[in-house]
C-alpha cells in the first residue's frame, strides 16, 4: 500500500498525461486520415480531442507545481539570501493554493449545475459532468500538489536546509 | 464645450475597483508569485470588487474558455518540436543552415537564427524553439569565439521566430479571441516573420563586425550541401506538409500540428533515432510545458471578460483619441503599450488581454483587423527577449545557467532591430496584407 502510494506520488501524472496526449494525437490522426479516405469526419473525434486536451492542461498544470516549473518573475527571488528565497516560494504557493481553492470551490459547482440539469455533449451523448470534471480534477490534484510543496519548504526553512529550485521546464 | 462634455461622459472613469487589483496584480509578479496564480486572483478580485459579473464566470472560463479545437495546436506544436529534437532531425536541419550559410562571415551564427527559422516552419512554439536550437548551437557558438551571454541572447533572438513565422500559437490564440482564422492569419505573417529573421541575422553580422567574435571560416561546398539536404530530406519534408497542407486548406492548423507529430514520430522511428521506449518522457514533459501555457491562456480569459464588461475597450478608444487624433501618433501609442506590456507580462495574457482593447482603437483610425494581428504579434514578440519576464531568455537561462539579467543586456540590440522591424511592419501594411484579397 505504501508502496502504492509513493509509486502515484511520483507518476500519478505521468500517467495520466500519457493517456491523454496519446488520445488527442492519435484521435485527430486518425480523423485526418479517416477525411481523406472516407471523405467522412465523425463529430464526436473532434469532441473526444476537445476533452482530452481540458484534462492535459489541468493535470500538466499540477504536473508542473509538482516540478516548480510555473513561470514566474524570478529576479528578485535570485538577489534574495536563501531565508528570504524560501519565504517568497512558500508565499508563491499559499498565492497559488488560494485560487486553486476558489477555482475548485466554482468548477465543483459548474459540475454539479450540469449534472443538476442532466446536460450530455453534442457528439457523444454522454453526461457532460465527466468533461466538466476535468477542471476540479485538476485543481484537487495541484492543491495537494502545493500542500506537499508547502510541507516540504517549511521544512527547509525550519531546518535552513536550501529550498527547492525545481526542475528544468526542458531538460 | 459640447465637444469636452460628450469626450469625457466617454472616458475611461475606473475607479479603485480596477486600479488595486492591478496594483495587487504588480506586487505578486515582483514577489515572484507564478503568472496564472497572479492572473487568477486578479480576476477574482477585479469580479469581486466590480461586481459587473458573477465571480462564478470564473469556473466557466477554465472550462469553456480553452474548449477550442484551435487551442489543441498548442500541446501538438510543443510536442513536435521536442519530436524534432529527440529524432536529430533537428540536427540536420542544423547541418542544412551551416553548409547553406557557414561558409559567410559570421556563418555559424546565421546557421543559428536560419536554423531557428526552419524551426519555427515546423513547430509554432518558440519556447520549445528556443530550448532544441540552444542545446544544439549555444556550446558551438562558444566554440566558435562567441561569449556565453551572446550566444545565448542570439538563440533567445532567433527563436523569437518561432511565434513569427507560421504556424504560430500566438496567431492561433489571437485568431480565437477576436474571431479571425488562423490560416489567414498564418499567411499574412509570411512576409513579417522572414523579415524579423533577416534583420535579427543581419544584426548578428553587424555586431560581429565591431566585435569580431566568431572567427570560423568554415568555406561553401556545394557537395556538403547536396549531403546536408539529402541526409535532412526527410526534416525538410516536414514543414512542406504542415505549410502546404495549411494554406491549400487541406488541414486545419491543429489538424496539421497532429500531423507533423506522427509524420516526425514515424520519420524517428524508422531511422532509429527513437523508440516506442522514449515515448513516457517526450510526452510527459511536452505535456508540462502545455501545463505551464495554456493555464495561464485560461485564466487571462475571465480578466478580458471583466475588462469588457466594465468597458475598459470604449473608454480606451475615446481617452486615446482625445490625447491625438493623428494615425501616427495612435499607432506609435499602440505600439509603445505592446512593448511595455511585453516587459511586465508573459506575452500569451498579453494577446488574450490587450487584443480586444486595443483592436477598436485600431479600427477607429481605419487599419484592417489582420494588419492590426500582425502588428501586435510581432510587437509582443519582442517581449520574449525583454526582461525581467521573457520566456526565451528564461528558456535559455535555465538551459545554460546564465543569469537572465546578462543575457538580456546582450540581447539589447536585438530588441532595438526587432523594434525597427515592427514600425516597419505598422505603417506599411501591404507587408501583411499583399496575400490577401
Amino acid at each position: 500500500m505504501r508502496s502504492l502510494l509513493a509509486r502515484i506520488d511520483r507518476d500519478g501524472e505521468r500517467w495520466l498525461l500519457l493517456i491523454f496526449y496519446t488520445t488527442i494525437v492519435l484521435t485527430i490522426a486518425v480523423e485526418v486520415v479517416r477525411r481523406f479516405v472516407l471523405s467522412y469526419s465523425s463529430i464526436w473525434g473532434e469532441e473526444i480531442a476537445r476533452y482530452a486536451f481540458i484534462y492535459l492542461v489541468w493535470i500538466g498544470a499540477s504536473a508542473a507545481v509538482r516540478d516548480r516549473a510555473h513561470i514566474r518573475i524570478d529576479v528578485l527571488l535570485h538577489q534574495l539570501p536563501a531565508r528570504g528565497k524560501a519565504l517568497l516560494y512558500l508565499f508563491g504557493d499559499f498565492v497559488m493554493l488560494a485560487v486553486a481553492v476558489i477555482a475548485l470551490y466554482f468548477s465543483i459547482e459548474t459540475v454539479l449545475v450540469s449534472m443538476k440539469f442532466g446536460s450530455v455533449t453534442h457528439g457523444l451523448r454522454i453526461a457532460q459532468a465527466w468533461f466538466l470534471a476535468a477542471v476540479p480534477l485538476g485543481f484537487s490534484l495541484l492543491s495537494l500538489r502545493l500542500v506537499q510543496s508547502i510541507y516540504r519548504d517549511w521544512g527547509d526553512l525550519r531546518h535552513g536546509r536550501a529550498a527547492y529550485e525545481g526542475k528544468r521546464l526542458f531538460d | 464645450m459640447e465637444y469636452l462634455y460628450l469626450q469625457g461622459d466617454a472616458a475611461l472613469e475606473l475607479g479603485w475597483e480596477f486600479y488595486l487589483p492591478l496594483a495587487i496584480a504588480l506586487g505578486l509578479i515582483i514577489a515572484g508569485v507564478p503568472i496564472w496564480a497572479v492572473l487568477g486572483v486578479t480576476s477574482v478580485a477585479m469580479l469581486h470588487f466590480s461586481e459587473v459579473l458573477p465571480l462564478s464566470l470564473l469556473g466557466e472560463a477554465l472550462f469553456d474558455g480553452i474548449d477550442a479545437f484551435a487551442l489543441i495546436a498548442v500541446p501538438l506544436f510543443i510536442l513536435t518540436g521536442d519530436v524534432l529534437v529527440r529524432t536529430g532531425l533537428s540536427g540536420k536541419l542544423l547541418d542544412i543552415a551551416e553548409a547553406l550559410v557557414g561558409g559567410f562571415r559570421s556563418g555559424f551564427g546565421t546557421a543559428t537564427v536560419l536554423v531557428c527559422g526552419f524551426f519555427a516552419c515546423i513547430s509554432g512554439s518558440d519556447a520549445a524553439g528556443a530550448a532544441g536550437v540552444g542545446r544544439m548551437t549555444i556550446d558551438r557558438l562558444v566554440k566558435q569565439g562567441y561569449p556565453r551571454p551572446y550566444a545565448c541572447a542570439l538563440v533567445a533572438s532567433g527563436a523569437c521566430t518561432g511565434i513569427l513565422i507560421p504556424p504560430s500559437i500566438a496567431y492561433i490564440i489571437i485568431g480565437l479571441i477576436l474571431g479571425i482564422s488562423a490560416s489567414t492569419l498564418f499567411l499574412a505573417a509570411m512576409i513579417p516573420g522572414l523579415m524579423i529573421m533577416l534583420s535579427i541575422m543581419l544584426t548578428n553580422i553587424i555586431v560581429n563586425r565591431f566585435t569580431g567574435y566568431e572567427n570560423a571560416d568554415q568555406g561553401f561546398s556545394l557537395r556538403r550541401l547536396g549531403r546536408a539536404v539529402y541526409d535532412g530530406r526527410f526534416a525538410l519534408l516536414v514543414p512542406v506538409v504542415i505549410l502546404g497542407g495549411i494554406y491549400s486548406g487541406v488541414f486545419t492548423p491543429t489538424e496539421a500540428a497532429a500531423v507533423a507529430v506522427v509524420t516526425t514520430m514515424i520519420i524517428g522511428l524508422l531511422q532509429g533515432t527513437i523508440t516506442l521506449a522514449d515515448f513516457p518522457n517526450m510526452l510527459a514533459s511536452s505535456a508540462k510545458v502545455n501545463g505551464v501555457i495554456v493555464p495561464i491562456i485560461a485564466f487571462s480569459l475571465p480578466l478580458a471578460q471583466t475588462l469588457a464588461a466594465l468597458d475598459v475597450p470604449q473608454g480606451f478608444v475615446a481617452m486615446m483619441t482625445s490625447v491625438s487624433d493623428s494615425e501616427t501618433v495612435i499607432i506609435l501609442m499602440m505600439i509603445a503599450i505592446l512593448i511595455v506590456a511585453g516587459c511586465v507580462m508573459e506575452t500569451t495574457p498579453n494577446i488574450v488581454i490587450l487584443s480586444p482593447i486595443l483592436l477598436p482603437l485600431a479600427q477607429e483610425i481605419g487599419m484592417h483587423e489582420i494588419h492590426f494581428c500582425i502588428m501586435m504579434v510581432t510587437a509582443l514578440g519582442v517581449g520574449f527577449i525583454t526582461p525581467p519576464l521573457g520566456l526565451n531568455l528564461f528558456v535559455v537561462s535555465g538551459l545554460t545557467g546564465t543569469p537572465i539579467l546578462k543575457i538580456a543586456a546582450k540581447a539589447l540590440p536585438y530588441v532595438f532591430t526587432m523594434l525597427g522591424v515592427v514600425l516597419m511592419l505598422a505603417f506599411i501594411p501591404e507587408l501583411s496584407l499583399w496575400a490577401l484579397d
